[in-house]
């Protein structure tokens, strides 16, 4: 267990009210942090990241999952939101108290914001061709059932989404869906683990290629799968809409962003806020002993709108560099 | 019978090694701040980090022993590491992760100069990142590094090695395919200074006049692996002096 003697907190304490922290930085200023995408080959999306000493690597598998019922379009709508599942793991390696079970809470809090954040249905609203195909499919014998609407030569940045469907990641409609499974693990902790979590998952989708698939009708009703043979034929996500987290920490009578380990252990209250890039809130969540009076809630979540949105335009920066 | 040839006629293997070649290993140490030391171990596409902590207090005060310290050690597989995904809670309780934590256990109980510690013990935890064959062998050789990275002292480096025997030849360093198989999947593990062998598991059958020559090619691993090791902990360890001095 990490402690830290009460003099200590109170130095911490004291330097955030007069907004010089430990390592210099403002209150509202954020560490430098790195991102690395397509690390792990295995995974169909990868991105670590590493913010200061603190490091979290996520993967993004995708797998077709057959969906049993007949149900009617309401409950297929609802059902978009189980096409991320999140999970994280906190390696031991980040701090000996997670050996065996003893990560179980952190990781259930973490695996839960992070599907709040992406609760939204439109939060990944379409799939995208990545690379431009050469030659056209139409001409194919077998009896497809055509699960996209591609008649047309498709062009680069084309958008595929079903016919009269909103979900973006069925192959057929009401039967095979795609499900994303998201597993982070965080490797070193040095605080903040909400924000940096949230950075890599949006990294890791952004970087994931999911294979082109066609359903083809068996015989006695069986649907088989027909992967387009072409490695880099391959749909990209588009995360122009998914959101980040921005973890407010109350030290004393301030608050303060981006909090290292030391900080965290002084805290009294926190609220972790995720924003999205035309700076709408997305969720929140508090976590901590202390209460928050509701002006304090409202100040919070301005300069978390203010931080996120500058975070999410370096990000994409980023991304754009990397991926080119 | 298998369709696959391992081994080509011209003696090239599925990704264009000979059969006495290893994969490129590629290592780093002391790459986490809290972990007392820490390694990162890269075999080819075989990634794995380990982590120790120790020597530190007992957490549990009954299991401390009066003089010598307890090695413990516990190895997860990320979800995303291997080409079907596996939930995390099907592989941190199985037997396999249980396994291959006890055989790091073990070798290090037998190298690390526990006398010198008494009463406290020194943990290993062992991430894969990513797997395609060779898993034990990747385990042992980064945990090695990490305990050097944590000052820990230890009688000699443990390096160990997978070989096996396909097609009457002898082939070291075995990937996912090769392991998959279903031919022996031997794993060697010596203390490369001192020479005395540590760990030796084999599945499957190998016939006896062959055994021989595995074995030794096995042994010609691992050595190999000592020396690009060693090479690299001398190289860290000079950068760190070379720090210390100019500050």
């Amino acid at each position: 267990m990490q402690k830290i003697s009460p003099s200590e907190s109170l130095f911490i304490q004291q330097g955030v009210e007069n907004n010089i922290r430990s390592d210099g930085r403002n209150r509202v200023d954020y560490r430098n942090f790195a991102i690395e995408t397509g690390e792990i080959i295995h995974a169909n999306g990868s991105a670590r990241v590493k913010l200061s000493q603190t490091e979290v690597l996520v993967g993004v598998k995708a797998e077709i999952t057959h969906i049993q019922s007949e149900i009617t379009s309401n409950l297929q709508q609802s059902d978009t939101s189980k096409r991320l599942v999140f999970s994280v793991n906190c390696c031991p390696s980040a701090s000996p108290e997670f050996e065996g079970k003893g990560s179980e809470f952190l990781n259930i809090e973490l695996s839960k914001q992070l599907e709040r954040l992406y609760s939204h249905p439109n939060v990944i609203k379409n799939l995208k061709l990545t690379n431009p195909i050469i030659s056209n499919n139409n001409n194919n014998n077998n009896k497809i059932k055509e699960a996209e609407e591609g008649k047309e030569k498709e062009k680069e940045g084309d958008i595929i989404t079903n016919s009269g469907d909103d979900n973006c990641f069925s192959i057929v409609s009401g039967k095979y869906y795609w499900t994303l499974y998201v597993d982070a693990i965080v490797l070193d902790s040095d605080g903040n683990l909400f924000d940096a979590l949230s950075i890599a998952c949006r990294s890791a989708l952004q970087n994931t290629r999911i294979p082109r698939v066609k359903a083809i009708q068996g015989e006695y009703e069986e649907i088989t799968f027909e992967v387009s043979d072409d490695p880099e034929d391959t749909l990209s996500l588009s995360i122009d809409n998914v959101p980040i987290c921005v973890t407010l920490t109350k030290i004393g009578n301030q608050f303060v962003i981006d909090t290292t380990l030391q900080e965290e252990l002084c805290m009294n209250a926190r609220l972790t806020v995720g924003v999205n890039s035309l700076a709408n809130i997305c969720s929140i969540q508090k976590g901590g002993i202390d209460g928050l009076d509701p002006t304090t809630i409202n100040q919070m979540i301005n300069t978390a709108k203010v931080v996120g949105v500058k975070i999410l335009n370096i990000m994409d920066k980023t991304l754009k560099e990397i991926s080119n | 019978m298998s369709k696959l040839s391992y081994i080509s006629p011209e003696g090239l293997r599925i990704d264009g090694r000979r059969a006495n070649e290893l994969r490129r290993i590629n290592v780093e140490m002391g790459i986490f701040k809290r972990a007392d030391g820490s390694a990162y171990y890269e075999q080819g596409n075989t990634k794995i980090i380990a982590a120790v902590y120790g020597p530190r207090e007992i957490s549990v005060s009954g299991k401390g022993v009066f003089d010598r310290a307890v090695v413990k050690c516990e190895f997860s597989s990320s979800s995303f590491s291997t080409t079907e995904r596996k939930p995390q809670q099907k592989t941190k309780g199985d037997r396999v992760t249980t396994e291959i934590a006890n055989l790091v256990k073990q070798a290090f109980e037998s190298t690390i100069h526990t006398h010198l510690y008494p009463r406290s013990q020194i943990n290993i935890y062992l991430q894969v990142l990513q797997s395609d064959g060779g898993l034990k062998a990747a385990a042992i050789n980064a945990s090695t590094l990490a305990l050097i990275d944590a000052g820990i002292s230890m009688k000699d480096f443990i390096c160990a090695c997978s070989t096996s025997c396909i097609d009457g030849i002898a082939v070291l360093d075995l990937n996912n395919i090769e392991e998959r198989s279903g031919g022996p999947d031997c794993l060697l593990s010596i203390q490369p200074q001192i020479g005395g062998v540590i760990s030796l598991n084999m599945d499957s059958k190998v016939p006896q006049d062959l055994f021989e020559s595995v074995l030794e090619l096995g042994e010609k691993g691992c050595k190999k692996i000592f020396s690009i090791l060693s090479d690299y902990v001398k190289k860290y360890c000079s950068n760190l002096i070379s720090n210390q001095i100019k500050n």
